[in-house]
């Protein structure tokens, strides 16, 4: 179910209103303590059967695969055999993100690897549909399965418990990936209707559908009908449809993910936020505690920090920092581009640790030039993540820079709607950065400022938003 | 607690109801006051068109038709081509136009991509600029309970209706823009520098069937007291009209004049007269609409 889809209006309100009128019941709570996650289960397991019900057999697998390996590991004494469980459980479970999101990609570079010696391969295709949020859930699973295996927590023995944590409705299609430390107590608890939890919950689907709707999909109305045709388009224009592409996506993401925050907060759990004004960020490093953070905490715990980190020399650190990062890109996408794209983020981290950029932060002028450097470097990089092919990326970056004529192709229109949406975003995220108080309408003591606030961005989104229910970006992971 | 969210809530959507209200309201009479745009063409179109031609069709109808070498004392003409629709816009908006009036002539430019089923997920875009004559006659309200079942709900919101054309209606009420003539505008202007490489390989065509039983209907419903003209206006290069066999058919089943020049060597050899290869440029239009009226005149004195 999208959040941004007419279906989501008036489905969520009877999910709701069905949830809270069971588990307000106090005798059926006490009969059936755990009915609520039942329900849950239910919702997440039918709204997903939705979508594709043989998928939801692969969602099922991945989920029973990781618990009945992490109760082997717990009750396992010997060092090898636990490391043998690990490894296997692992493998397992991300077989069918190997298949389903890697094989075409491995066919065919290795078929490119062998047509460079001279050799013709025909491997045979698959055209299957990627089950939804798979490299999501399943980096959800494998993360619980590693903290049991490093002993961070115990195994959870309760099925229908795991069950939900990999399953809950809000995260499993883009995120956030939740950890079992964070979301495993919420899902055992009881939990009650909390009033401020609510209203914060509505808060947090308001601002994420105005992201969504009006910034990211008015954006890529205007700068998708140039796909395939930029480089007929100035240098004025590719560099435009580059930077908007990184409101774009933010939009689009950050939308989705605070959708999703919103929704556990009104049924009564507390997911990680995932962004925090990344494009207010100093440097690459601290971009990446601001962006998709719960794939970064992810990628130091499991991958990052299992290599090393930064316990070891100086260039072993760069190579794990580098390695940490090429994960990233091809957990993006199966495609070299995106490895390309995660080596670049690793390489400028490398440099900004080299120069002690990473733990220095300035103020003043200073501070505004490292945001914006930042942000630009973000924005060449998103270049490669957005075109499909490394001649589509360099044709752009180069006409960037040689082309110099100035002619932009956007309609009167959709200036106004950018520069409007884009007002707004870039006006809350530096009020809520640097906490101006007075401005900010979100969290005003004055109620008739804040609901002013409301209305506002209700209207926005009713006048200026797609209604097409447009695919999110990070849904295609 | 969560009684008190409960009424919270329904305070501010009440709110909100009233605003949607008020403000749907206020770009209503925008949209009827717009001094020139789109908002100013398009309000013109489905609410006060008079005239006694009128054109619809896709951007190619658009640029295609020069209402002034139509015009002389007696008749008058109007362009409503619509860019990026079809059938599903012109068959419900010629019910909501005879409601006023009706127009003596109609002439269809027909892009068979119109009628492909591939554009079948696209069927609910193509009835934008009908929003706003939601809920004015069944003809409009059942088209778009047909390709969009939820119109029913989303349409109860003044707002969602004006979604898209705020800004237009607020920019045509403050600035006179006249980048149209009699509805006619050109959608690309220049000449086209390279020639294309051109398709003409004999192809299969997967058509919509339900916009050709569309397509069926307008002239079933209008061809006694409209004199309809169904035109295919020249793509440079081409050779080959086989897409366009189902229209062939269907005006040959209904006695309908299809003036067709869509592999016209007039034009089609001729790369100075278009813009692009599916759009004419100025003088392509110009002469293009001088010939589309001889035809016209005379496939109206062999009737005389």
């Amino acid at each position: 179910m999208l959040f941004n889809s007419f279906e989501f209006l008036w489905l969520f309100p009877i999910i709701f209103c069905v949830y809270y009128l069971i588990t307000c019941r106090k005798r059926l709570i006490d009969k059936f303590p755990k009915i609520g996650n039942y329900l849950l289960i239910a919702i997440s397991y039918g709204l997903y059967i939705k979508y594709k019900p043989e998928y939801a057999l692969v969602l099922l697998g991945v989920t029973a695969i990781t618990y009945l390996t992490a109760l082997k590991i717990e009750k396992e004494h010997a060092y090898g055999k636990k490391k043998y469980l690990i490894f296997s459980g692992i493998a397992l479970a991300v077989l069918p993100l190997l298949v389903f999101k890697y094989y075409h990609f491995l066919c065919s570079s290795f078929e490119s690897l062998l047509g460079e010696i001279g050799l013709s391969v025909g491997l045979p295709g698959l055209n299957w549909v990627m089950p939804l949020g798979i490299s999501f859930f399943t980096f959800q699973a494998i993360g619980y399965l590693a903290d049991v295996y490093l002993q961070r927590i115990k195994a959870e023995y309760n099925w229908w418990d795991y069950m939900l944590f990999v399953c809950f409705f809000p995260q499993i299609a883009s995120g956030p990936i939740s950890k079992a430390k964070d979301l495993l107590p919420q899902i055992k608890s009881k939990r009650s209707f909390n009033y401020g939890q609510a209203v914060q919950g509505l808060r947090w689907i308001l601002w994420g559908m105005f992201l969504k709707v009006v910034l990211a999909d008015r954006i890529g109305i205007s700068i998708d009908s140039f796909n395939g045709t930029l480089d007929t388009e100035s240098g004025l224009m590719n560099l435009a449809v580059a930077l908007l592409y990184s409101f774009q996506i933010y939009g689009d993401f950050a939308g989705y993910s605070f959708m999703a925050l919103g929704i556990g907060e009104l049924l009564g759990f507390e997911l990680i936020n995932n962004f925090k004004r990344p494009y207010l960020s100093q440097s690459v490093t601290e971009f990446w505690h601001r962006w998709h953070i719960s794939l970064s905490l992810w990628l130091k715990d499991y991958i990052y920090i299992p290599l090393g980190g930064s316990r070891c020399s100086k260039f072993c650190n760069y190579g794990n920092i580098l390695i940490t990062f090429l994960v990233s890109g091809l957990w993006h996408g199966a495609n070299w581009t995106f490895v390309a794209w995660g080596g670049m983020h690793g390489l400028f981290q490398i440099i900004e640790k080299m120069l002690g950029l990473n733990k220095k932060e300035h103020t003043g002028i200073v501070k505004g030039i490292r945001i914006l450097v930042t942000f630009l470097v973000v924005s060449f990089a998103w270049i490669f993540f957005r075109q499909p092919t490394f001649s589509g990326a360099w044709s752009q970056i180069e006409r960037i820079f040689t082309n110099h004529d100035t002619t932009l192709h956007f309609t009167t229109e959709s200036i106004i709607f950018m520069l409007f949406a884009l007002s707004i975003v870039i006006l809350k995220d530096v009020v809520d950065e640097w906490k101006i108080k007075q401005i900010d309408g979100f969290h005003s003591s004055h109620k008739v400022f804040r609901w002013a606030v409301y209305l506002f961005l209700l209207t926005s989104i009713l006048l200026m938003g797609v209604f097409d229910a447009s695919q999110f970006i990070y849904i295609n992971f | 607690m969560m009684k008190k969210f409960l009424i919270q809530l329904s305070i501010f959507l009440t709110l909100f109801a009233c605003i949607d209200f008020a403000l749907g309201k206020i770009l209503q009479y925008g949209e009827a006051h717009a001094i020139g745009g789109k908002t100013e063409r398009s309000y013109y179109i489905n609410n006060k068109t008079h005239e006694d031609y009128l054109v619809f069709g896709s951007s190619r109808a658009v640029g295609h038709y020069v209402p002034d070498v139509f015009c002389n004392g007696k008749t008058t003409m109007y362009n409503c081509g619509e860019d990026e629709t079809g059938i599903i816009c012109f068959y419900p908006k010629i019910n909501f136009i005879k409601q006023r009036y009706t127009p003596k002539v109609i002439i269809y430019d027909v892009y068979y991509v119109d009628l492909l089923d591939g554009l079948r997920f696209r069927n609910v875009d193509f009835l934008k600029t009908l929003k706003t004559s939601y809920g004015k006659t069944e003809s409009v309200d059942s088209i778009f309970w047909r390709y969009e079942p939820t119109s029913r709900f989303k349409m109860l919101s003044n707002l969602y209706r004006y979604n898209s054309t705020s800004i237009n209606i607020l920019i045509d009420n403050i600035r006179k823009t006249n980048w149209y003539d009699k509805g006619f505008y050109l959608l690309n202007t220049g000449t086209m520098k390279n020639a294309p490489v051109v398709e003409n390989s004999h192809k299969s065509y997967l058509y919509d069937e339900e916009k050709l039983q569309m397509l069926e209907k307008f002239i079933v419903e209008n061809k006694d007291k409209i004199q309809l003209f169904f035109a295919i206006s020249p793509e440079y290069g081409k050779t080959n009209d086989e897409m366009y066999h189902p229209i062939k058919q269907l005006c040959k089943k209904y006695n309908v004049p299809l003036l067709n020049h869509y592999c016209d060597t007039t034009f089609t050899l001729h790369q100075e007269l278009f813009a692009n290869q599916n759009h004419l440029n100025c003088e392509g239009a110009l002469k293009y609409s001088s010939i589309i009226k001889n035809e016209i005149q005379h496939n109206n004195n062999i009737d005389n």
